[in-house]
């Protein structure tokens, strides 16, 4: 992309994600209701000193997934993109029914690994923000500085919380104490889960995909790996595909700048794993949108929560 | 370049320069410790800049070589062009530096005859393209394009096989190296104490161009001084085993022009070796990135292109990432450190931080956090940072 595009694509995508945020504490234009659907039926407390933390990243995804599919063209007239109707965005970027369906079933499967390894925790419903990483990783400092005080204050009253995904759990351990004062533990769902068992999901061997933040920024690469050897499923290593500083990205943090290029990634990256395993195993909502719209076929990629029960 | 052509070449050097990288460093895990001694040195280097480019320059004099600091790109052609002169045949050596400052370019206009020495800048500056690695500059091109280039610009019968192309290649330069009046290389350290210049290779190129032709000419950024010459041996050592062939097969020092002393003991220069030796300290843009607190990490990069096998987005944007000659992950610092973050910004907001360049950095250099923060600079400036 030339850089007068690249440029006014910014512009026009900083817009998007900070009037959303502004308005409903999501980035883009989705009905609430999608975000806290997993927790129907539960029973999880409002609230309390234990919380978990989905910042709706997972059920964001169909979204981001239809957000992606227009972005190659939006980012051609940028300046259509930025005074787009929030009705119109709102259909260009509904979910499809059945990934919202599967990504509320993620998070559900999640909560319900922490029951069973004894940990109770509330939620905030409604009122959990999205925690901003977007911003912060697109570059958008000055607006992530104020709408980081917004998570803070949310997450201000518990004392431990709970994080789902990569981006959410990075931000709160590395980035978010640069701007605020979080008092909270902040623990990942995979430090706490215990004895778990096969799900049936996954038929023979898989190969785990490293999500870059868990892996070379917190210190939870091994995590996965114990989860799927304690529920004795096995899996493929590569020293030059799988090893630290050889497992390659899969494309997620470019695919609102340049979808081709997150694409082309995504595909380069599904190729490689798809020689170690036809199953390949995900513990990132990115990660999984990513990597299923650009796996070959006959390659399947499930989360880390699908695969274990 | 086809996509197709990309995806193959950079296939086969990552299947070929990865694993062998890795053998190297188990094999020979000094190296590792020598890389976090030469980190402390260079971090000294940085941090005093000006005071060793003083020293560095003094002592070159005090060998009987010339030293020139030059603080733009047009400083330093203006420069190396006094020393050439017109009509001259001059071979080069390698020199990134040379590239940034549109050395070969400069010379060949102003009536020059000019050649790359090194095979992959050989093949490029045949083809009339740009470098796609700071060590391999045709790592893009397949042994078919490689000696289909050769066949089409020089015609010399060549089979698409490396060694024969590597054939055609020594055959036509040999009568170049015999036949120039200057040599121009750049420079993998300087040790300011000595004034000696290294110089590391395998192709034997460099050997030639600093020894055969009556003037050599180093041109090399002011981040390549280092304190000392022990410092400076480090520096190539460490170069070579994080590029992948260790030992290297040559290292080159140059400590002024040539000499003799066998005729009563009475120094007199030169003897078979050049009779003139130009160091060019180039800084355009670095002495500024020495004082800042982000970007000066950049100026401990080593140039050993480990980071480029090792990034995605390289990988997938077919070497075209970062401002020429720099590419990849170090390049996109050092286009920041060059042309600035309005310039490298377009570049750095295509970093996804997957940090494995870091991993794999010899000098440890958090290359996500500069490009994070170059990016941060430049969103800040182009939308605001997204304040309204």
């Amino acid at each position: 992309m030339r850089r007068a595009v690249v440029e006014s694509w910014l512009k026009a995508l900083g817009d998007l994600l900070i009037g959303n945020l502004r308005s409903t504490m999501l980035p883009l234009p989705i009905d609430k209701g999608l975000c806290t659907r997993w927790a129907e039926g539960l029973g999880v407390p409002r609230g309390g000193d234990t919380i978990i933390y989905t910042s709706c990243l997972y059920q964001l995804v169909p979204a981001i997934n239809k957000l992606v599919s227009l972005v190659g063209a939006a980012s051609r007239v940028p300046e259509l993109a930025r005074r787009a109707p929030l009705g119109l965005m709102r259909a260009l970027t509904r979910p499809d029914e059945a990934e919202a369906e599967r990504m509320s079933g993620v998070v559900r499967r999640i909560a319900e690994l922490l029951r069973r390894s004894g940990v109770e925790f509330g939620y905030l419903y409604e009122e959990e923000p999205y925690s901003g990483a977007l911003l912060y990783e697109l570059g958008f400092e000055e607006a992530f500085k104020e709408y980081s005080a917004v998570v803070a204050r949310a997450l201000g009253r518990a004392r431990r919380v709970i994080t789902i995904d990569p981006h959410t759990h990075n931000l709160l351990r590395n980035v978010l104490p640069k701007y605020q004062r979080l008092d909270a533990e902040v623990v990942n769902y995979m430090e706490l889960i215990k004895g778990v068992k096969p799900s049936g999901v996954v038929e023979g061997e898989a190969v785990v995909h490293d999500s870059c933040l868990y892996s070379r920024y917190l210190g939870l690469r091994d995590a996965p790996r114990r989860l799927l050897d304690e529920a004795g499923i096995a899996r493929r290593e590569d020293p030059y595909v799988t090893g630290v500083a050889t497992s390659m990205c899969c494309g997620g943090p470019v695919e609102s700048i340049n979808p081709s290029l997150s694409n082309s990634i995504a595909a380069a990256r599904a190729r490689d794993l798809s020689r170690l395993s036809k199953t390949v195993v995900v513990a990132c909502p990115i990660c999984l949108g990513n990597l299923s719209r650009n796996a070959p076929s006959g390659v399947r990629v499930v989360d880390l929560a699908e695969a274990i029960s | 370049m086809r996509r197709e052509d990309w995806s193959t070449a950079i296939g086969r050097a990552v299947e070929h320069n990865v694993p062998r990288t890795m053998s190297v460093l188990e094999k020979y895990p000094y190296v590792v410790d020598l890389a976090r001694e030469l980190r402390r040195a260079k971090e000294a280097a940085v941090a005093n800049m000006d005071e060793f480019i003083d020293e560095a320059m003094a002592a070159v004099k005090s060998l009987g070589g010339r030293a020139y600091l030059a603080a733009t790109a047009e400083e330093a052609r203006k420069y190396v062009e006094g020393v050439v002169g017109r009509g001259r045949l001059v071979v080069m050596g390698k020199s990134m530096v040379a590239a940034e400052v549109g050395l070969r370019e400069a010379l060949r206009e102003a009536g020059n005859e000019v050649w790359e020495t090194d095979l992959g800048e050989f093949l490029i500056q045949l083809a009339g393209e740009r470098p796609s690695h700071i060590i391999a500059p045709s790592l893009h091109m397949t042994r078919e394009r490689a000696a289909q280039v050769i066949r089409d610009r020089l015609g010399i019968d060549v089979r698409p096989d490396p060694a024969d192309i590597a054939r055609a290649a020594r055959e036509f330069l040999r009568e170049k190296f015999i036949k120039a009046n200057v040599g121009i290389t750049g420079a993998n350290a300087v040790a300011a104490d000595t004034g000696a210049v290294l110089l590391v290779e395998n192709e034997g190129n460099i050997r030639f161009t600093t020894v055969a032709p009556p003037i050599h000419i180093s041109v090399t950024g002011v981040d390549k001084i280092v304190p000392t010459l022990h410092h400076a041996m480090m520096e190539v050592l460490v170069q070579a085993a994080y590029a992948g062939l260790y030992p290297p097969t040559y290292v080159n020092l140059v400590a002024g022009p040539s000499s003799t002393g066998d005729v009563e003991q009475v120094r007199v220069s030169p003897a078979e070796g050049p009779r003139e030796f130009h160091l060019v300290l180039v800084d355009n843009g670095r002495r500024a990135a020495a004082r800042h607190p982000v970007l000066r990490e950049a100026l401990l990069c080593i140039r050993c292109g480990r980071c480029h096998f090792h990034c995605p987005v390289y990988r997938a944007l077919d070497g075209d990432w970062g401002i020429q000659p720099y590419s990849g992950p170090m390049g996109v610092m050092w286009s920041a450190v060059i042309h600035g973050v309005e310039k490298a910004g377009p570049h750095a907001v295509l970093c996804v931080h997957a940090g494995t360049c870091r991993e794999v950095c010899p000098m440890g250099i958090n290359i996500p956090e500069v490009i994070n923060w170059v990016r941060m600079q430049y969103v800040n400036k182009v939308a605001g940072g997204g304040k309204r």
